[in-house]
């Protein structure tokens, strides 16, 4: 199935991917940022937060943003 | 359709409005008229020449004409590519993409405010509290004419906790009502290009939730007081210093007082006398004239300090006493003197040396 996976980490992206049925928001994210934890990021399924263990469904649309995103001053 | 949401698509139609704006700004483009009227001037200087029998200023003119023109293909194929470049950029969201990121800002971040007034879009945020400093909630007012310039938002402080030394820092990161992106500039701009209002919203709020020390207007370590210039302790009010010299800030322990006129000094505008190891200022210092040390006044006579006078008597008394010495073990040589500097002398008044 296709979804809309938006990553806020670094410079941002959208792209449409292609998962397996039955994959879930945890495993999605840990396949998209193998070396990040799901506690370091607000995980949202069609704009709204999920538990770990939301399935996908076709179309959705995931967006990860990091916790901590460090400004500067000038 | 019930008023708040009719005030929502109204909204999001705007928006929409200002991103297709922001999309199709092509005015920064611009053809090679220039280089064409090089090409149309060569051109007729050509036809005039071969007119004119001038074979020889022809054939010139015509490299010159293969060059003018390869010169436009370059400026057109970049333009090219530059109006290709938007053409490719994600299709802009429709109202109701942007009607449902309202709602999803509203589940998140509690009412959304539109201002059609001042064509703003705005968000409060929780309170911010970092490392223990309470800075309150922040508004986020999106203004959706200007999407096609920067910043196009403005982060508002709606209970200001200011920066004690700065009072436009209501955030370690916002000044002005300005945020500084910093590693979030990128994921923002992507955000906007995109029209994912959400997640615009979201990456300032988490900006907003994050402090980077080092990176900061003021740092939170210095909310509350002015950092010491010398040390970068902050210091409050009641403790806060200024330098009688450079009038600079600082704190108590980075202060000496010049033990001639009492006034404060930072270690940076003070000296220490070589002879009694006592702070003394810029103004009440002085220079020994033979050995060119610096001294504080009590330790200065006539312009000589008391080491280099002592010396001085010693060797004088030592004279003194070769003279009456036998004949023949007279010690023939002169008291040494101290070596003195005539310009510092002249300079300081009477030295009696």
């Amino acid at each position: 199935m296709r979804i809309l996976f938006i990553n806020n980490f670094g410079s941002g992206f959208a792209d449409h991917l292609e998962v397996p049925e039955g994959t879930t928001a945890e495993k999605l994210f840990l396949e998209q940022i193998p070396h990040g934890s799901p506690r370091d990021y607000l995980i949202r399924v069609n704009r709204l937060p999920v538990s770990a263990g939301q399935v996908l469904c076709e179309g959705d649309r995931i967006t990860i943003t990091p916790t901590k995103i460090e400004g500067a001053s000038s | 359709m019930k008023q708040r949401s009719r005030s929502l698509f109204r909204a999001a139609s705007r928006i929409r409005a200002g991103l297709v704006r922001r999309r199709h700004d092509l005015t920064s483009l611009l053809l090679p008229e220039r280089q064409w009227a090089d090409c149309v001037r060569t051109l007729s200087q050509i036809q005039r020449a071969t007119r004119q029998g001038w074979q020889r200023a022809a054939a010139q003119l015509q490299q010159d004409l293969v060059r003018e023109v390869d010169t436009c293909r370059t400026y057109l194929h970049q333009l090219s590519l530059e109006i290709q470049k938007f053409a490719k950029a994600a299709t802009i969201p429709s109202e109701s993409d942007i009607y449902r990121d309202l709602l999803g800002l509203e589940s998140e971040f509690g009412e959304v405010e539109c201002d059609f007034d001042n064509t703003e879009l705005c968000v409060t945020t929780p309170d911010v509290t970092l490392e223990g400093i309470h800075l309150g909630p922040f508004q986020i007012r999106l203004d959706w004419c200007r999407l096609d310039q920067s910043p196009a938002y403005r982060v508002i402080a709606l209970d200001a906790n200011p920066a004690e030394s700065d009072e436009s820092v209501t955030h370690p990161h916002v000044n002005d009502d300005t945020l500084c992106e910093g590693d979030g500039r990128l994921a923002l701009r992507s955000a906007i290009d995109d029209g994912r209002l959400g997640d615009f919203f979201l990456l300032v709020w988490r900006l907003l939730d994050t402090n980077a020390p080092g990176r900061a207007y003021v740092e939170l370590s210095n909310w509350h007081g002015s950092p010491c210039h010398e040390c970068g302790a902050s210091t409050d009010e009641d403790d806060r210093c200024f330098c009688s010299g450079c009038d600079e800030v600082y704190c108590p322990g980075c202060m000496c007082s010049c033990a001639d006129c009492d006034r404060d000094f930072c270690v940076g505008c003070i000296s220490t006398c070589a002879i009694c190891d006592s702070h003394v200022c810029d103004g009440c210092r002085d220079d020994c004239a033979a050995c060119r040390e610096i001294v504080c006044p009590s330790c200065l006579t006539d312009g000589i300090c008391t080491r280099c006078r002592d010396k001085q008597e010693e060797e004088e008394q030592d004279h003194e006493e070769s003279q009456h010495l036998p004949a023949g073990q007279a010690d023939t040589t002169k008291p040494s003197q101290p070596v003195v500097d005539a310009d510092h002398v002249a300079k300081k008044g009477a030295c009696h040396v």
